[in-house]
C-alpha cells in the first residue's frame, strides 16, 4: 500500500524521535500540523517535555522561531507590535512583536487574559496582524504551538472555543514509562542535552504541504468526516455543544497528512478515525453529566465515532 | 401403642435424612462448579476464507470487470464472510480472528475501495496479485 514512491518528513521525524524520547504520537502531531498548516495544543503536565518538543521541531527546521511566555500580565502588544513615536523624525513608526516568525512557541498559553488570547485570533486563522491602522501580512509558513496544563489551573485563563477552534488538533502528552525516564535521565542527566540542526528548509516544507493537500479523498470518505462532525451535535448527553465545520476542515486534512505519513496517497476510513480524537476534543464542550459520571472526552468522542458508520 | 408410633415415625426420618444428605452434597459441591473446565480440543483460528472458491469467484469479478464496484463486491463479501460488524473498519477487521493471513488481500482491497481513479488499475492488480499469492 505505498503508491507514494518516499515518505516525506522521514528525515525530519528521524530528527524528532532522536531528540524526544518516547511520545511518538507527539512528534506525529507535530509534523501533520506542519503538513496541513495548522497550528496545534499540546496539553500535559510540567515537565513532560511539551516545549523541548516546539523547540526540537523548530530547531530541526530552518526558520524563523520565536517563543512566547504567556502571563497574566502580557498585553497583545507584546505579542503582536506597537506603534512608537518616532522623536527624531517626528513620526510612529511601528514595531513588530515576536509573533511574525515561523514557528510561534505560546508556552502557557493559558495563563494569558481574554484580550491577549483574542489577539492572537486574527493572527491564527487569518494570518495576518493589523496594528494600528495598517495591516501586516505573518511569514508563510506560520505555526503555532502552544502549550497548556490542565492540573494547575490557579491564575488560569480557560481558553474561549473560538480560540480553541482556531488550532487543527490538540495533542495530550502523558508521564513516559519507567524506561523512557531511565532514558531521559541518562541522556539529559548530565545538562549536556544535544542542540538541534535544521533538517529541512521551509522550501520542503512548503512542498510536503503542496504533496499533502493533493492527497485523494474519496467522495463516501467525506461524507464519512461530515458524519462524524454532525454526530458531536447529537444528542448525547455529556456534550453541550458539538464541533462546527471548522472541525470537519480540520478532520479532512488532518487525514490525509496521517494518511501521507503512513505513505498512501489516499485517505482510508482508519485515518479519519484515528483522527477524531484530537481533532475534535478541544472544540466540544462536554457537560457537567460526563464530568458526574468521570467520563473522559476521549471516551465520548470514541462513542460518537462508533456511531457512524464508516463507507 | 408405643410401637405403632415408632412405626409411622421412620418414614419421616428416613426421608428427613436423606434430604439432609442431599443438601449436604450441594453445598459441599457448589463452590467446586466453577473449577470445571472444557476442554477445547481445536485451538485453530477459524478458517473463513480459505476455500478455493472464494479466491476463484473473486479473482474471476476483479478480472473480468475492471472497476471500483467489482472491488467493493469482493471487499464486502470478504468483510461479511469475516464477521465484521456495520460500524468496523480495516483496522478492526484486520483484528478478527482468521484474518492473520488475508492482511495482504484486505489492504489491498482498501487501497482499491478508495484510491483515487487514475490509481485504480494498479490497485485492481494488486488486489489480484494478492490473491493469488493468497491462494498458494
Amino acid at each position: 500500500m505505498t503508491p507514494l514512491a518516499a515518505r516525506p518528513c522521514a528525515e525530519l521525524r528521524r530528527s524528532l524521535a532522536a531528540s524526544i524520547v518516547g511520545q511518538e504520537h507527539v512528534v506525529t502531531g507535530l509534523i501533520v500540523a506542519l503538513l496541513c498548516r495548522g497550528h496545534i495544543l499540546l496539553e500535559g503536565p510540567p515537565g513532560v517535555a511539551k516545549t523541548f518538543a516546539c523547540r526540537a521541531l523548530a530547531g530541526s527546521l530552518d526558520a524563523a522561531f520565536k517563543r512566547i511566555q504567556f502571563t497574566p500580565d502580557l498585553l497583545p502588544s507584546d505579542v503582536l507590535g506597537s506603534r512608537v513615536f518616532d522623536q527624531r523624525q517626528s513620526s510612529f513608526t511601528t514595531l513588530l512583536g515576536p509573533i511574525f516568525a515561523n514557528v510561534i512557541l505560546a508556552d502557557e498559553i493559558n495563563r494569558a487574559p481574554a484580550k491577549v488570547q483574542a489577539a492572537l485570533l486574527e493572527a491564527m486563522q487569518e494570518r495576518q496582524v493589523t496594528i494600528g491602522p495598517q495591516t501586516y501580512a505573518l511569514p508563510d509558513p506560520f505555526i503555532v504551538m502552544a502549550t497548556m496544563n490542565p492540573l494547575d489551573d490557579a491564575g488560569t485563563y480557560a481558553l474561549p472555543l473560538a480560540q480553541c477552534d482556531r488550532f487543527l488538533m490538540k495533542v495530550t502528552v502523558g508521564y513516559p514509562t519507567a524506561e523512557q525516564e531511565l532514558q531521559i535521565v541518562q541522556r539529559c542527566g548530565g545538562g549536556d542535552a544535544r542542540g538541534f540542526s535544521p533538517v529541512a528548509t521551509l522550501d520542503d516544507l512548503r512542498a510536503w504541504q503542496r504533496i499533502a493537500r493533493d492527497v485523494h479523498v474519496d467522495e463516501r470518505v467525506r461524507r464519512y468526516v461530515v458524519s462524524i462532525v454532525a454526530a458531536t451535535r447529537g444528542s448525547s448527553p455529556y456534550v453541550d455543544h458539538g464541533a462546527g465545520p471548522r472541525a470537519a476542515l480540520a478532520l479532512d486534512a488532518v487525514a490525509r497528512a496521517q494518511a501521507l505519513l503512513d505513505g498512501r496517497a489516499f485517505v482510508l476510513p482508519d485515518d479519519v478515525r484515528r483522527a477524531a480524537t484530537g481533532v475534535l476534543s478541544h472544540r466540544m464542550q462536554f457537560s457537567d453529566r460526563a464530568v458526574a459520571d468521570a467520563v473522559t472526552p476521549n471516551d465520548i468522542i470514541r462513542d460518537i465515532v462508533a456511531t457512524v458508520p464508516p463507507p | 401403642m408405643a410401637l405403632g408410633i415408632a412405626e409411622s415415625l421412620v418414614f419421616p426420618l428416613v426421608a428427613l435424612f436423606g434430604a439432609g444428605s442431599l443438601g449436604a452434597m450441594i453445598v459441599v459441591a457448589a463452590p467446586h462448579r466453577h473449577d470445571c473446565k472444557v476442554e477445547i480440543l481445536d485451538r485453530r483460528e477459524p478458517g473463513v476464507c480459505s476455500s478455493p472458491l472464494f479466491e476463484s469467484d473473486a479473482l474471476t469479478v476483479l478480472r473480468r470487470h475492471h472497476d471500483r464496484a467489482s472491488i467493493a463486491l469482493v471487499r464486502s463479501a470478504l468483510w461479511s464472510a469475516l464477521g465484521a460488524g456495520r460500524n468496523d473498519t480495516l483496522e478492526d477487521v484486520l483484528a478478527r480472528p482468521g484474518a492473520s493471513e488475508l492482511g495482504d488481500v484486505l489492504v489491498a482491497l482498501e487501497r482499491g475501495a478508495f484510491t483515487s481513479d487514475g490509481d485504480l488499475h494498479d490497485a485492481l492488480h494488486a488486489a489480484c496479485s494478492a490473491l493469488e499469492r493468497f491462494g498458494q
